[in-house]
């Protein structure tokens, strides 16, 4: 018994070596659907280019087409550094959980997604001079579900550490 | 301490292990990549074809053959050649489709000047075998593949490099002639493109190309108008359903079918005007089957149902007849079996041909062949088309309906693809790269209509025809019945929707040569297409003046399209489509057999045809022309001036003894056209005359 225990640790063990993400830098962690914990005023006022409901529309009086209308005027994505409590409070209004911003950062990241039904995974994180850069994966799924792009945030939890810019890639 | 000791190695070879196959793979795909970076270099330095980019042929146009052999598959089969270049560079190639497996412009693998055999599994995997175990040819490390392994591997390659035969040489390559054929088909001028790395897609910036421009099916409108559809959102559908865009595309898929070719697809209550409390249409203006004017094309009346639950909604029916419930995204195969399910609620499966294509992982990810998308396209047929994000798309499925090149401004390279609704609101004209596609669906209706005259179409002066099978229905029908001996139409062009062109569900209930003419003051073109969009006849000035003439054998009960097109669009009105069973296949209104003042000619009237003639009026006056026959047949006669939209003359019995008669005035220097027969033409012939005479 002892044997075969000992084993599957050592099985693990080589698997995580081979395949391990490489992200336990910094000890961030990326929660990939981080809309649901955002105030829907903060949401609204940062826009990024993605189909939102249409406020002015009526059924059965409104061109059925104009339910759902594209923001093409809002940037591609937006990101946000919040370093302090009264920030975060302001945007994660629904958030349960807390930060201890004298240990740690919040990196806000939203951007116009198709996936709504799968996750993001940390690939890499690098930090240069300040520069941080994300390398993101979306999760593996066989099949077709694309959707008109959506409003998507990401929030990165990490330790406290200087920057000046991020940059989210995906890989 | 020994089992320890026995722990600790295993433990050892674990991580050697791992790390051999991690390390096969990361170096098998940087070999790949470094492929593919020469590549891009090459492209950066050639010259191409603009609209066909890169080929195989221009790549090695400078290159002479230095050697060329055979590489086996893993269960030893001759499936690969193996061609080294002078100067450098060398590539690989499947022995029977000619199909590129990898290939560099310099350098050589070791697989050469070797009395060893190799075996290829892919690009960089190259391998030998010792003590009849596979290793790495370069590495000389071991492989475990066993023999069923090696076997069944080599046989699902076989299937799949065979069936996209987009280059088969079919020719049988042996040791004798290798070389030879390798060369010929290097300076071939079939046009092979590589497997180029187009640009990813941007879905914040889709690539749209003007409506109406690219090679488009025939009936691309439906897609230009954008016909209702359920919303492909982040939201949920059907049953607790998310990732809906395979339904997205079956539904508008089958709606188009259901609306151009099959009325029985799509009961009434999953289109649009169905009101559930009365379970009736309650706006029949939002319903191709009762709207007013048949033609009428708007988003409601094209599309469906598409709430997002529901009984009723046709979108949500599409949902849950492709995806299990709480689901999200479908596969190519789903989304199939889905539209297979659906059809086959109200058809036969005489009634339609569906069929899918997927290309899934080959030793890595490579689009499905645009070959088949492009006769279905051809074919005026659209399709469900996949596309990859491991290809640079997004997972994501659309329906096609055109396809053209696109240049990108950015880099200038030009790539071929689709022209597609996108299925997202308001994207219904997007260009995409054929590159990202790795499959689709293909549907063909099978269903024949049968035209019924309906009456006129309230408000105007069209004509509704309407089919007694399916109810579909149109103002544009032409079916000749077999007692037809001439029949005519009026067309105006443009037509209702601005084209400068109109088409004619055309069928015959006769087979037998059919001459079909155009008449008016405009110049005018003619097509006649079958029902797979196959141009089967044309004309632009055969006719009388400009007018556009052709003879056409035709099969009984077949459809087809007559196209009348105006040949300037500055210039267009309304025109006359003349068509008759004529005996003689006429190819100009010159050549037609003229019939002269005072004279009488006489012919033999056979069945199922009519006999037709010219007569150019020397002067002015007033003519009698009449039929005559000695043997009692019944003579039938038409008059048509070929300049007048006027309905045509025409004459049964007014001669008497049930002879035709038709006495007009007729002008000067006019040719004008005769069509003379029985009166019943599927069981009368025998002799008959024609005479014309001037009476004052």
């Amino acid at each position: 018994m002892k044997k075969i225990i000992l084993s599957g640790i050592f099985i693990i063990l080589s698997l995580c070596l081979t395949f391990g993400c490489g992200c336990n830098k910094y000890n961030a962690v990326l929660y990939s659907h981080a809309e649901k914990w955002i105030s829907e005023d903060f949401l609204e006022k940062n826009r990024v280019k993605a189909y939102y409901p249409n406020k002015d529309y009526i059924e059965g009086e409104s061109d059925p087409w104009e339910d759902i209308l594209y923001d093409k005027e809002s940037p591609d994505s937006r990101t946000f550094i919040i370093t302090n409590q009264y920030e975060f409070a302001k945007i994660f209004t629904k958030y349960d959980s807390t930060v201890d911003f004298n240990r740690q950062i919040v990196i806000l990241y939203i951007f116009g997604d198709v996936y709504p039904a799968r996750d993001y995974f940390f690939n890499k994180l690098t930090l240069k001079e300040q520069s941080l850069k994300i390398y993101y994966r979306l999760e593996n799924r066989k099949g077709d579900d694309a959707t008109m792009p959506y409003q998507r945030c990401f929030m990165v939890k990490l330790d406290k550490v200087e920057i000046m810019s991020v940059e989210f890639i995906e890989k | 301490m020994k089992n320890i000791k026995k722990m600790y190695i295993s433990f050892l070879l674990c991580i050697v292990m791992v790390f051999a196959m991690t390390t096969s793979v990361l170096s098998a795909s940087a070999d790949t990549l470094k492929v593919t970076d020469k590549v891009s270099e090459v492209k950066k330095n050639e010259s191409y074809s603009e609209n066909k980019g890169q080929s195989l042929q221009t790549a090695f146009a400078n290159k002479s053959i230095s050697s060329c052999e055979f590489i086996y598959n893993l269960d030893d089969f001759a499936d690969y050649i193996y061609v080294e270049f002078k100067g450098g560079g060398y590539a690989i190639f499947s022995k029977n489709t000619m199909e590129m497996m990898e290939y560099s412009m310099e350098g050589s693998l070791p697989l050469s000047d070797s009395t060893d055999k190799y075996y290829y599994a892919g690009p960089s995997n190259y391998l030998q075998k010792a003590n009849n175990k596979f290793i790495n040819a370069i590495t000389k490390e071991e492989i475990g593949i066993t023999e069923i392994e090696a076997k069944t591997f080599s046989e699902q390659i076989r299937n799949v490099i065979n069936y996209d035969k987009t280059c088969a040489i079919n020719v049988d390559v042996n040791n004798n002639n290798i070389r030879e054929v390798v060369s010929n088909f290097l300076h071939s001028e079939k046009d092979v493109s590589l497997n180029d790395k187009a640009p990813d897609i941007d879905t914040t910036h889709l690539i749209r190309p003007a409506v109406g421009t690219g090679n488009l099916i025939p009936n691309y409108r439906y897609f230009a108008v954008n016909p209702l559809h359920g919303k492909n959102e982040n939201g949920i559908y059907g049953n607790g359903n998310t990732g809906t865009c395979g339904a997205v595309a079956a539904q508008i898929l089958l709606g188009y079918n259901n609306y151009y070719n099959d009325r029985r697809i799509i009961e009434n209550r999953f289109l649009n005007g169905y009101d559930d409390v009365s379970n009736s249409v309650k706006y029949p203006e939002r319903n191709p089957n009762l709207c007013t004017d048949p033609m009428s094309m708007t988003a409601l009346t094209l599309g469906t149902r598409s709430e997002d639950t529901g009984a009723n909604s046709f979108y949500s029916k599409v949902i849950t007849s492709i995806m299990e419930p709480n689901t999200s995204s479908a596969s190519i195969k789903e989304v199939y079996s889905g539209i297979k399910r659906i059809l086959n609620e109200h058809l036969s499966i005489d009634d339609y041909e569906i069929y899918y294509q997927f290309r899934g992982w080959v030793f890595g990810y490579a689009p499905v062949s645009s070959e088949p998308i492009k006769s279905e396209l051809n074919a005026g047929r659209p399709l469900i088309i996949s596309l990859s994000k491991h290809l640079g798309a997004t997972n994501h499925q659309v329906v096609g309906y055109g396809y053209q090149d696109f240049t990108y401004p950015a880099n200038g390279g030009t790539y071929s693809g689709y022209v597609v609704h996108f299925g997202w609101r308001g994207d219904n004209c997007v260009w995409v790269n054929s590159s990202w596609c790795k499959g689709y669906i293909s549907l063909k209706m099978n269903h024949k209509h049968n035209y019924n005259e309906v009456g006129t179409i309230p408000g105007t002066t069209r004509t509704e025809y309407k089919c007694n099978t399916c109810s579909h229905r149109t103002d544009a029908a032409i079916n000749m019945s077999a007692n037809d001996r001439y029949i005519e139409r009026k067309v105006s062009l443009p037509n209702i929707y601005g084209n400068n062109y109109q088409d004619y569900y055309v069928s015959f209930r006769t087979s037998g040569n059919k001459l079909f003419q155009t008449f008016g003051e405009y110049d005018l073109k003619m097509y006649l297409f079958d029902s797979d969009n196959k141009q089967l006849a044309y004309d632009d000035d055969s006719g009388f003046d400009l007018n556009a003439l052709f003879s056409y054998t035709v099969e009984a009960d077949t459809p087809y399209v007559l196209r009348v097109e105006a040949y300037d669009t500055e210039n267009m009105g309304i025109s006359k489509i003349g068509i008759t069973p004529a005996s003689v296949a006429y190819s100009t209104y010159e050549s037609i057999q003229s019939i002269y003042n005072n004279e009488i000619i006489s012919f033999n009237a056979n069945v199922n045809t009519t006999k037709v003639f010219c007569f150019t009026s020397q002067s002015f006056g007033y003519y009698r022309i009449s039929t005559v026959s000695n043997d009692g047949i019944d003579g039938y006669l038409y008059l048509i001036d070929p300049e007048s939209l006027n309905d045509c003359i025409f004459d049964d019995d007014s001669a008497g003894n049930l002879q035709a008669l038709i006495e007009d005035y007729l002008e000067a220097n006019k040719t004008y056209f005769l069509v003379v027969s029985t009166h019943n033409i599927t069981v009368q012939s025998g002799n008959l005359q024609l005479s014309i005479r001037k009476i004052y």
